[in-house]
Formats: structure tokens, C-alpha cells, sequence
């Protein structure tokens, strides 16, 4: 039980003096796992994970000192690892075996973490609940009758469940910050370009990036740390100089942001009074609170589901039944296999999106959608870029509240959509976003509060993160 | 949005719907639109971007090792020596 309960950087300095072993550490989170197995988090626990472990206690017993030396993480199903199956959750890659190592997996392996499983998803990562995934619904762990959020929610069940310290998502819409709100744990955004997408499956090309799940704030920045950086597999992550998150900044002094835009939104939700709440707790712990405008801010919302479901379209044209995913065996002619394999294939939040997509991208309608997205997005940007001249970091509901009851939003798909009112900015706008866990709904479950930072800013979130919370203990 | 132009829209996007799925899918569908349009009818407008951010480094054009030709077609589901089998397109 002892181990379960660690941060990453205490299991690692517990390696490293030899008060464990790395093989003890990865028996005891692969029994949790075990354990945790009706909450459907983990879809696989990788074979090898007794053999990496005994490998990496020797390689330890001769000096190696990685930032993640014998660290035991959990990776979204949609990240490639070689060798390994990653099928998105959904039935069509079901048999997909990685060929290669996404860049993010090579960057923990180089540092010493131990991979132990691949965790649940929404389909293609689209979703907000984990029940798009065709491998069944994640549970969510405070309350097993409602979801954890998605679409990471088995990377978020995961980490909060002690099954691991850390665990990596990917995010489009708030994949990572949803369920880290649901289930009462960290999780990261980062900016647009901070981390390789080199691996990870694509969903929304322009929006895309891999998201980091923790308990702490020190175990978050030290994952970003290593994953964080340019490569040359992807050309549009970017080779700003990674920073040192985890030195966190003693002079926290921030000015912090409260869009007026958010505060109306968020009247009657029942994320309000928490989201006042937290706003008095800055005021007393001597933050600087600002109002600030952020007036297209509810374009956010319809923009986003122009552009993901547009590049998502696009994206998953290549699963087509004839190069690596499973084939309809009636199909006689091309068409043919394109059209049945595809149709069996996908689930039905996928095809949604990808019916939308093209609609948005048809001849015709593409000026009036898809161009005019872009337009408004631009617009966005240039909003927080101003709102970024008169405040440090802006604060804002990462939630409209607790997480919702497992099949409680069946009917319209507008209304699951809408869960990501207060993620989907950060996406658009590329800036870096933290999820912190802070106070309760009615029903006792956890609600967050998410931190946005200029781009590549991370430390500057990181730093206020570990302050505010400080306090709070 | 009527049913003979989501029928148009499923055969561009290569997916198949039985009739009952395609009249839920109209009704579905008029909703997703209507949350789209509020973009579309918006009078916001920036500069548009393509890309989110402004750099392409591109690597060194070099020849390097790359992966295997079984490594490629490891996940194809019907091979035969070294290519993609397909049904016969061509009369």
C-alpha cells in the first residue's frame, strides 16, 4: 500500500537509494491493477514489465540515474509503443502492432520509466466520458456509476486509482483536462508544439498534443521536462528551449486573469460558486486578481467542432481496410472494402465526426465553414494574446461540474459537446493549460480549476500550481 | 437536410448506414449544423493561419536506415510478395 501511494520522484529516490527495488515497485502497481480491473482503465498490462523491471534494477546497480530511473507510467491507447498493440479503443486497429516508438516513448525509455499498460479511451479520442470506446466504459474512481471523463479517462482513472504515478493522454478538446478534473488529479495541456505528436495516432492535426496525468505538481513538470522538445519527426513541434519546470519559482507575485466572458457562462452551472470560491482563495493568499475580456471566447465551442471533426475527416481517410486495419472478409471490389470495412470499423462517434468533417469541407460550404473557423480562431488568438498584456495566468472552470452519470447523455450529441465548454480555448488559442484539483460539487466529487499561461509558459503555471497549493495543505 | 443529401455525404466519407441509421442521422445531423452556423453567421473575424505555429524545420534531406519492408506490411491484412494485395481494379 505503501508503494501505491508515492510520487514518481519519490519512487525514483527510493530506487536510487536502494530502499526498493524497481521489480518491487512495478509488483506492487501491476497487482493495483489487478485489482482495479471492474473500473475498465487498463485494456493491457504489457508482458514484459517484470523483464524491464529486473533489467533496469541492474542498470540502476550501475549508476544510471535517469529522471525517471524505475518510474512505472501508463500510456493512452492511442500512443505508439514498438511492438505493442495500440488500437485507439477502437475495433478497427483492434490487432494493430506499433512498428515503431512514438518520440514520447522513446524520451521516458531513455530516461528509465517502466511502461506497464496501455489505458482506456474514447474512440480515436473522441469523447468526453470514455463510452465511445469499443472495448467498454471506464468507470470513474470516486464513483463507479459515472464516468471519468475522456477522452483519457483510463490514463485519469488510472493515476487516481494508484495503479501509477504518472500517466500520459493526448489532448484535442480537453481530453486530459476533463478527466483530471473528474477524477481530482493534475493534468496538463501543454502549448501546441511543446511535445512531439510523432507516434501518436492523429485525431485533429492542429489541435493535437500529448497531455500529462499526475498526482503531484513536481511529478507533472518533471514528465514535461522529459518529454518536452523539438524533433525532427515532427515539424511542428517547436525548438523553443525546454525549461527546467520542475525548479519551481520562489516570487510567485502573479496578476491573475478572470475573464468576465467565463464568470457570465459559468452562472448557474454548477461549477460556479467553486470557481468563486477559488477566486476568493487567490484574493487571500495575496494573488493579484485582474478581470479581463476575453468576448469570443463562446465562439470557442462551435469553432472547434468545425475544425477537429474538418481534420479528423481528413485524418482518418487512411483507415481504409487496405493497409493496416482489419478488412471486411464480404467485400469483393475496392469500393467495396473501403466502404464495409470502414463502416464496421468505426464506431458511431467517430462516423459522426467524420460525416460532419466532410460536410464542412464540401465543395461550397467550405468558405462558410471551415475558412471562416480558421478566421474566427484567429480572432481568438489575437484576444488572449491582449488578455496575456494585463495578467500573468488566467483562471477558469476546467468543468460545468462533477463528473456525469455512466449513459446520462445519450441522446443529443450537442450536449456531451458541450462538457467542453471551458477546455476547448486553450486548444484553440494553442496556449498551455494545468487542470489543479480544487474543491467539491454537491455530490462530494472532485472539480477543478485550470491555469492558462502564455505560450511555452508552462513553468510560469507550474510555479503558481505548487504555490497556491502549498497553502492549501 | 434531406436524406438523398446525407446518402451523397456517406458515400464521400466511404461509410455505410442502414435506413433506419440514416433517418437518425438527418435529424442528428440538422442539430450539428445549426451549432456550426453559429460560426458561419458570426461577424468575428482574425487572421487566418493555417498552421499554429510559424516554423517548418524541415530535417536535412539525407538518406538514412529506415524500416523494414515485413515491418511495414506487418499490420496490412492481405499481402503477398511485398505489396498490398487489393481486388483487381483495372479490366
Amino acid at each position: 500500500m505503501e508503494i501505491l501511494s508515492l510520487s514518481a520522484l519519490e519512487i525514483r529516490e527510493k530506487i536510487l537509494t536502494k530502499k526498493l527495488s524497481c521489480q518491487e515497485v512495478v509488483k506492487a502497481f501491476v497487482e493495483q491493477i489487478k485489482k482495479c480491473q471492474k473500473y475498465n482503465a487498463v485494456l493491457e498490462i504489457f508482458d514484459d514489465v517484470e523483464e524491464k523491471a529486473k533489467e533496469m534494477d541492474e542498470k540502476i546497480g550501475q549508476g544510471f540515474k535517469g529522471k525517471l530511473a524505475g518510474v512505472p507510467i501508463i500510456i493512452k491507447d492511442n500512443i505508439l509503443y514498438e511492438g505493442k498493440i495500440c488500437s485507439c479503443s477502437s475495433k478497427f486497429l483492434k490487432d494493430f502492432v506499433a512498428p515503431y516508438n512514438a518520440t514520447v516513448i522513446e524520451k521516458v525509455l531513455a530516461e528509465g520509466a517502466i511502461i506497464l499498460g496501455r489505458a482506456n479511451m474514447d474512440e480515436f479520442a473522441m469523447g468526453s466520458s470514455t463510452e465511445n470506446s469499443a472495448f467498454g466504459v471506464t468507470h470513474n474512481p470516486l464513483d463507479f456509476d459515472r464516468v471519468p471523463g475522456g477522452s483519457s479517462g483510463g490514463s485519469a482513472c488510472a493515476v487516481a486509482l494508484n495503479m501509477c504515478p504518472i500517466a500520459l493522454g493526448t489532448e484535442t478538446g480537453g481530453s486530459v483536462r476533463q478527466p483530471a478534473s473528474y477524477c481530482g488529479i493534475y493534468g496538463l495541456k501543454p502549448t501546441y508544439g511543446r511535445i512531439s505528436r510523432y507516434g501518436i495516432v492523429a485525431f485533429a492535426s492542429s489541435l493535437d498534443q500529448v497531455g500529462i496525468f499526475s498526482k503531484t505538481v513536481e511529478d507533472n513538470a518533471l514528465m514535461l521536462e522529459v518529454i518536452a522538445g523539438g524533433d525532427e519527426h515532427d515539424s511542428t513541434s517547436s525548438q523553443t528551449a525546454v525549461d527546467n519546470y520542475s525548479c519551481f519559482e520562489n516570487d510567485c507575485k502573479y496578476t491573475i486573469g478572470i475573464p468576465k466572458e467565463i464568470v457570465q457562462i459559468s452562472q448557474g452551472m454548477a461549477c460556479q460558486k467553486n470557481y468563486q470560491n477559488f477566486i476568493d482563495s487567490l484574493k487571500k493568499k495575496g494573488f493579484a486578481v485582474k478581470e479581463i475580456s476575453l468576448d469570443g471566447i463562446s465562439l470557442c465551442l462551435p469553432t472547434y467542432y468545425i475544425l477537429a471533426p474538418a481534420e479528423a475527416a481528413s485524418n482518418l481517410a487512411r483507415f481504409d481496410g487496405v493497409k493496416y486495419t482489419s478488412r471486411n472478409k464480404e467485400a469483393k471490389t475496392l469500393q467495396e472494402i473501403y466502404k464495409k470495412s470502414r463502416s464496421e470499423g468505426f464506431g458511431k462517434e467517430v462516423k459522426r465526426r467524420i460525416m460532419l468533417g466532410n460536410y464542412v469541407l464540401s465543395a461550397g460550404l467550405y468558405d462558410a465553414y471551415y475558412k471562416k473557423a480558421k478566421a474566427v480562431q484567429g480572432k481568438i488568438i489575437s484576444q488572449f494574446d491582449k488578455a496575456f498584456e494585463q495578467c500573468d495566468l488566467i483562471a477558469m472552470p476546467t468543468t460545468i461540474g462533477e463528473a456525469f452519470k455512466i449513459g446520462s447523455k445519450p441522446s443529443n450529441p450537442i450536449d456531451t459537446y458541450k462538457e467542453d465548454v471551458f477546455t476547448v480555448s486553450a486548444n484553440i488559442a494553442g496556449v498551455p493549460s494545468l487542470s489543479i484539483p480544487f474543491g467539491q460539487g454537491e455530490n462530494g466529487l472532485p472539480l477543478g480549476i485550470q491555469i492558462l499561461a502564455k505560450k511555452f509558459d508552462e513553468k510560469k503555471i507550474y510555479s503558481f500550481a505548487n504555490s497556491f497549493t502549498k497553502g492549501e495543505e | 437536410m434531406d436524406l438523398k443529401e446525407i446518402k451523397h455525404l456517406a458515400e464521400l466519407s466511404k461509410l455505410e448506414f442502414s435506413q433506419e441509421e440514416l433517418q437518425a442521422f438527418s435529424k442528428e445531423f440538422e442539430q450539428l449544423v445549426d451549432f456550426a452556423d453559429i460560426v458561419k453567421n458570426s461577424s468575428e473575424s482574425g487572421q487566418i493561419k493555417y498552421a499554429q505555429i510559424d516554423m517548418n524545420d524541415l530535417r536535412q534531406d539525407k538518406p538514412k536506415e529506415s524500416m523494414s519492408v515485413e515491418k511495414l506490411l506487418q499490420n496490412t491484412p492481405k499481402v503477398a510478395s511485398q505489396s498490398i494485395v487489393v481486388p483487381r481494379i483495372v479490366e
